[in-house]
Formats: structure tokens, C-alpha cells, sequence
């Protein structure tokens, strides 16, 4: 059986602070968390995605399966 | 709280209530269309083992009218491993295909595993007392649960068991729960209650 290969998404879906008594963060401060989060050796070791367009595109033309992880800043 | 905060240019920023989640860290294999397919357990043995079986589904699937007997078997059984067939029917698309003895068993193992579902699912609103009961009678009927049933199940059974002075109900259970978490930090608390359950039924 031609089994179908795996293409890593990671969809990171808003990049939210864990304190709930923070003040809303600015925009800046939620990128630096996403760009953080996006360096940790989780996602760098791999060749993941976070364009959920593009994934599924690139899935459709290899023939793959989609395997997505939602996560956000603070979140393992 | 629920924070909504999310970076400006974030092109999808429900996707995940979209697909049908509702916290983070949540993890699936999706199909190229973005139809979620399976939800894989938290270890990578259970990862890779719902990535083969995703894999298999989605060949399968594919074959649609021209799929053989054995490829429709096939997609019957690895449909029933992911849990995608509804309870209901399970019986009836058993029916009309040819399976071996050990499917036959699998089917069957599934079909109590689901009237189990079926009790737990509704277990809030029927109340303990008669989830206990209810669980207890499948016990009752000579039917097993798989290794896939939560220790809610026993938990729940070992209550009842409890209450009915039923010693060796509770020592079955208790073993099973035993068996499984002894050792086990998150469970450091509980099985000594548990114990406290067993002896409750022992006591005359």
C-alpha cells in the first residue's frame, strides 16, 4: 500500500499571554512571543509549516497527510 | 479567562474551534482538504501508530466502488480501530463482510466498548448510583471492557460495588485500578481510596 507521507503544521493560532491579570499585550509583544515560540528546538528540528494555505497546497502536491499541532506562546 | 488576544496577521484565528477543539495544545492528522481525520494519543508510539493508520484510511477510502472485499474489510476494521464508526452501526456493516474469528472478536470487544461509552456518556445526568449500576451490569453480563476504557469505568463500578457489599465486584475492580496506577504519582492519593472503597464492601 502506497501509504501517504506527513507533512508537519504547526498552526499557531494567536500568541496569548498565560498571566490571566496581565493588561491586554501590544501587538509587539505578541509577535516576540510567537517569534519565541517559534525558536524553541520543537519546531526548528522539523521542517513545519505555519501557513495553513501553504501546508495544504504542499500537502495536496506530495500526497501527504496533514498532521497540525494548534498551539500558541505559552503552551507546551 | 478567556483571552482573545492574537497577533494582527494571523489569517486563521479560530481555526482551531473551526476543526472542532477547544484548547491548546491540540494535535491531528488532517487530509489535504483540512477535514480532520484522527486525533492521536499524547505519546509518539501512539502517534505513529494513528499516522499508519491514517495513512491506511486515506488509501482506502480512495479505492470508493472499486474497493475490493478485503480492501472493503479492511477499511471497516481500521475505521473501527480509529473509533469512526458510529455505535450503531457497527453491527450492521459487521454483517455484510467477511471477517475472521479474531475480527469477530475485535468487532465485539468494540460493541462493549461502545455500550460502555454509551453509560459514561450519559453519566452526569443519570447520576453515579445509576451509572455504577448500569456499568456493574455490563460486568454482570459476562462482558469485559478493552484496555481502552478509562479507569472511570472501575472507579465507577468499585463504587457501586462499595455500596452493594459486593467484596468480590470490588476486588475486581480494585485490582484492575491497582494494576494500572500503582506507582504513578497522579494517582498517589487515590488509590488509597480506592483501598477504602474495597473495604467498605468487605465489611459486613
Amino acid at each position: 500500500m502506497n501509504l501517504l507521507k506527513l507533512l508537519p503544521l504547526a498552526a499557531l493560532l494567536g500568541a496569548l499571554l498565560p498571566a490571566q491579570n496581565r493588561s491586554e499585550p501590544t501587538q509587539e509583544e505578541l509577535t516576540k512571543l510567537r517569534t519565541e515560540k517559534l525558536a524553541k528546538p520543537v519546531f526548528t528540528k522539523a521542517a513545519w509549516l505555519t501557513d495553513y494555505d501553504k501546508a495544504r497546497a504542499k500537502a495536496k502536491q506530495e500526497n501527504k497527510l496533514l498532521f497540525t499541532y494548534f498551539t500558541r506562546s505559552y503552551a507546551h | 479567562m478567556h483571552n482573545t488576544s492574537h497577533v494582527a496577521d494571523e489569517p486563521y484565528p479560530t481555526l482551531l474551534q473551526d476543526k472542532g477543539f477547544r484548547a491548546f495544545p491540540s494535535i491531528c492528522f488532517m487530509d489535504t482538504e483540512g477535514n480532520v481525520l484522527t486525533r492521536p494519543g499524547r505519546s509518539v508510539k501512539a502517534m505513529a501508530e494513528t499516522q499508519a493508520q491514517t495513512s491506511q484510511l486515506v488509501a482506502l477510502r480512495a479505492k470508493g466502488d472499486k474497493a475490493s472485499a478485503t480492501q472493503q474489510r479492511d477499511l471497516f476494521l481500521v475505521e473501527l480501530q480509529l473509533d469512526l464508526v458510529k455505535a450503531d452501526e457497527i453491527q450492521a456493516r459487521a454483517d455484510k463482510l467477511t471477517l475472521s474469528e479474531a475480527d469477530k472478536k475485535f468487532v465485539a470487544q468494540k460493541l462493549v466498548d461502545a455500550e460502555i461509552g454509551a453509560i459514561m456518556a450519559k453519566a452526569q445526568k443519570e447520576g453515579p448510583e445509576k451509572t455504577g449500576e448500569a456499568l456493574a451490569g455490563i460486568l454482570a453480563a459476562g462482558k469485559t471492557p478493552s484496555d481502552q476504557i478509562s479507569s472511570q469505568f472501575w472507579f465507577a463500578v468499585l463504587n457501586h460495588a462499595a455500596k452493594q457489599k459486593d467484596a468480590k465486584l470490588a476486588q475486581r475492580c480494585y485490582d484492575v485500578l491497582e494494576k494500572r496506577h500503582s506507582g504513578d504519582k497522579q494517582f498517589e492519593r487515590a488509590l488509597p481510596e480506592w483501598k477504602k472503597l474495597l473495604d467498605e464492601a468487605k465489611a459486613k
